[in-house]
């Protein structure tokens, strides 16, 4: 939801750029750079690998 | 000839007495009602699926309408008031000049909202009428509505961010209207609808299809 977010946050801010001056902050680039970052992140995980690591703890063997 | 014929030895599951679980992907036995590895309730084929996706699939139409029909924003300034629609805030966008803002409204807010109303009723469709079923393609319209449904949050988004932006007493103030619930109904209507619909219900036509 956080690129949503961010993309729903540029629309807004073009919106109120003819009502207002508006300047950037270290906020915003970093709230970019997280919202990319989650974004990353959570594509590379790998949902097997993780759980058929989790079903080895749990039944202390290797999945079949 | 189907394309999905070349890779043709497919095993189905549910006939060797085996689920596969939804959220490990695990294999269990039929007669289990939980997952071994994450504990997950099991089920062949997702009770009530069909009925549950056509039923949100209703609520999100009647939805619809009071979202397009009432305003979403109403600005109060020093010039008086002005209220808009979703369809109202799309032509100020194109009178602007920024069309690609327009363009981005209307995708996220009408054209990905009735898209996905359209691709799910299709492939309730398809899984009631196996005469038009076309698997891997169904497969793949799944895949879009699952991808592009949380992008018409914008919409509710933008109201949220400019309402709890401009709030200047008396000058100036950015209130929402009746249709942003609506609207956001309508989204959250979809996704459940997305989330309720079994894609195995897509495979199993495919099989009886072929034992004809």
């Amino acid at each position: 939801m956080a690129e949503v977010f961010l993309i729903s946050a540029f629309i807004s801010m073009v919106k109120v750029l003819s009502l207002a001056d508006l300047e950037l902050e270290i906020g915003f680039w970093s709230y970019i750079l997280f919202a990319i970052t989650l974004s990353v992140a959570i594509n590379s995980i790998d949902k097997l690998q993780s759980w058929r690591t989790v079903y080895k703890l749990v039944t202390n063997k290797a999945a079949v | 000839m189907p394309e999905y014929q070349h890779f043709s030895p497919v095993l189905i599951a549910k006939n060797q007495s085996i689920t596969s679980c939804p959220v490990c992907n695990g294999l269990s036995p039929n007669s289990e009602s939980h997952c071994a590895a994450c504990d997950s309730a099991l089920h062949s084929r997702m009770p009530a699926s069909l009925q549950r996706t056509i039923a949100l699939l209703i609520t999100a139409c009647f939805l619809y309408v009071p979202a397009n029909v009432f305003n979403i924003l109403r600005t109060e300034g020093v010039e008086g008031s002005m209220e808009k629609t979703i369809v109202g805030s799309i032509i100020m966008f194109m009178d602007q000049g920024s069309y690609v803002l327009a363009l981005i409204v209307f995708t996220a807010s009408i054209i990905v909202p009735t898209g996905k109303i359209a691709a799910l009723s299709w492939l309730c469709i398809c899984a009631i009428t196996p005469r038009w079923s076309q698997p891997l393609s169904n497969t793949r319209l799944y895949r879009l509505t699952e991808l592009f449904g949380r992008w018409s949050m914008i919409d509710v988004f933008v109201v949220a961010l400019l309402s709890s932006l401009v709030q200047l007493d008396g000058l100036m103030s950015i209130t929402p209207g009746a249709a942003v619930m609506a609207f956001a109904g309508v989204v959250i209507a979809t996704m459940l609808a997305t989330m309720s619909f079994d894609t195995r219900l897509i495979w199993d036509l495919w099989e009886k299809n072929n034992e004809r």
